[in-house]
């Protein structure tokens, strides 16, 4: 391997890993408060909102039923507007966080509905107001679904960064189509998809063994 | 004291067909005593129960605690109320994530206690209920006797007037069960802690209960004095769940031959509720000096408040004027007779 591909390949894995983290990082500001609200303020729910949810609801399953390429390709001015270009890493930031909001919010949610009934009777009974059930009773017993959620969120992001490639994005994937498939390189392409492959396995060991250290509900050997 | 007036719920409607689960329930539970609400599956005893703190509220009716009504109060005024309220469930209800002192503290966490009391609190807690060596465990690690010894310890953490147990028992094995009742007995004489159970489990009202309700359909059908409910049961209902608890519930080949009048060569079945010295005492002894043949069917003694409580069904034969006469003497000394009919002698291996 040259030097030259060698260089190509580390920018380029700089570049999945940033769009990867940065647009976590902004997706979870958005999709862990709105999962928060979907788990707690639907119809019969501790904080009903019955008709924003409904609406929010509605939002989130459009978004998460639109392909992500027509996606990135659809908010193109949104992304203009707000990074000054639409190519690029920076651009490709964007879709990415837009795509993985609603996918969080949704398990999220699931972590947060998952939690046995019966604690939050225990906790009514014991005088808790509804904030307090939300941060120490709800947070707390979710935590390791949450975290799991993320996981699943983060490698799907992996994925992602890696499609928004093929239309100027920068990363791996862009690395791989342009190098591997268009100028015909089966050792870029290669080496591309074996460093994918490390990359979710890091995340998703990683992330496994984090949610196993929170998550107290089962006896460990 | 905790006085229920009128309480009515009805669920659903709207289209589903609806649910009448308390259908104008009336209950007084003095201060200090047990008082266990036992009843068949639907009867309402889960909504009468959670009606008392709220966590269901009654379409009608009122709920008073500790001279306060519950359904008049704001949303924060109940939060403060239900503080003085603990509840234990069938399913523990324990946070997974914390460990058995830090379930302990949350009751007191939410009630507001300054940091530097709750850790003495709990210790005393655990102490209370036997946990101190499991303080720092998860509750994944604990016996199911154990999970409801911390939520008996979280319960009692804001020292409240009244414990309300929701079949608090009822996922436990019998020696567990056995265990977790003498906890509960000893809190209650200990801290004279009112306490309000629901079982479907007629062993935990003859174990803990001062005083009994019986409830069917979402009205109380029956409700008194625990001793009196046992020799005395008035309702069939109340008969058919102690007869269960007794060992006296006829087996069903048995109670087909049943027939209301004597045949030729029949023997009557009867059975005797009976405490005390009546129960210790020679019942078929009497019954034979009477020149009556009694043969014991099926019945156990068991204790009822320290006290023998014989529940017992007999097979008669003899002079039906001699068996009336030896009835008419047991009842006046104390024991519930009833009688149930007539059968041909061969049913109760009589020749």
């Amino acid at each position: 391997m040259s030097p030259q591909m060698l260089s190509l390949l580390t920018d380029a894995t700089l570049q999945t890993l940033s769009m990867v983290l940065v647009a976590g990082a902004l997706a979870c500001l958005g999709g862990i408060p709105l999962g928060l609200f979907l788990a707690l303020c639907g119809p019969g729910d501790l904080l009903p909102r019955p008709a924003l949810h409904r609406l929010l609801g509605l939002v989130v399953n459009a978004a998460r039923s639109t392909p992500f390429i027509i996606l990135v390709v659809a908010i193109v001015p949104l992304t203009r507007a707000l990074t000054g270009t639409s190519i690029g890493t920076a651009a490709a930031t964007v879709p990415l966080t837009l795509a993985a909001i609603p996918f969080i919010a949704r398990v999220v949610e699931a972590a947060v509905r998952e939690v046995d009934h019966g604690l939050l009777d225990a906790a009514r009974a014991m005088g808790a107001r509804p904030g307090q059930i939300i941060r120490l009773v709800l947070l707390p017993e979710a935590r390791a679904g949450i975290l799991r959620g993320l996981t699943l969120a983060a490698v799907n992001l992996v994925g992602y960064s890696a499609m928004v490639g093929a239309v100027g994005g920068g990363g791996l994937g862009d690395l791989g189509i342009r190098y591997g498939y268009q100028r015909f390189m089966p050792e870029m392409m290669l080496a591309v998809v074996l460093i994918l492959i490390v990359l979710v396995q890091i995340l998703q060991s990683g992330g496994e063994a984090l949610a196993r250290k929170l998550d107290k509900r089962h006896l460990k050997g | 004291m905790v006085r229920l007036t009128g309480l009515r719920k009805v669920f659903g409607g709207k289209g589903k067909p609806a649910v009448t689960a308390l259908d104008g329930v009336d209950l007084v539970a003095p201060t200090g005593s047990i008082t266990a609400i036992i009843g068949p599956s639907g009867a309402g005893k889960s909504s009468l129960l959670r009606a008392v703190n709220l966590l269901e509220r009654p379409d009608s009716g009122s709920v008073i605690v500790g001279g306060q009504d519950l359904t008049a109060l704001t949303e924060a005024d109940l939060r403060r109320a239900r503080q003085s309220i603990g509840m234990i469930f069938q399913h523990f209800n324990l946070l997974a994530n914390r460990t058995v002192a830090g379930n302990v503290a949350l009751a007191l966490e939410l009630a507001g206690w300054p940091r530097d009391r709750i850790g003495p609190r709990v210790a005393e807690l655990l102490d209370l209920v036997g946990l101190t060596d499991k303080a720092g465990q998860y509750p994944a690690a604990l016996s199911g006797g154990q999970k409801q010894r911390v939520g008996i310890a979280r319960a009692l953490a804001p020292n409240p007037q009244l414990l309300l147990c929701d079949e608090a028992t009822s996922a436990l094995d019998p020696e567990t069960t056995r265990q977790i009742l003498d906890l509960l007995r000893r809190i209650n004489r200990q801290l004279g802690l009112t306490v309000l159970l629901i079982t479907h489990e007629m062993s935990v009202v003859r174990e803990v209960a001062d005083h009994v309700v019986v409830l069917e359909a979402g009205r109380i059908i029956e409700q008194g004095d625990v001793t009196r409910i046992f020799t005395h049961p008035q309702h069939p209902t109340t008969r058919d769940f102690l007869a269960g608890e007794t060992g006296t519930r006829l087996p069903a080949a048995l109670a087909a031959r049943l027939s209301p009048t004597a045949r030729p060569g029949d023997v009557a079945l009867v059975r005797l509720h009976a405490l005390g010295p009546v129960a210790a005492g020679p019942v078929l002894a009497g019954f034979a000096l009477a020149g009556v043949a009694a043969s014991l069917v099926a019945g156990r003694v068991q204790a009822l408040k320290d006290i023998p409580f014989a529940a017992l069904v007999l097979a008669l034969k003899g002079d039906a004027a001699a068996i009336a006469a030896e009835i008419t003497h047991l009842r006046a000394q104390g024991a519930d007779i009833e009688e149930l009919g007539h059968v041909a002698a061969d049913a109760v291996a009589f020749n």
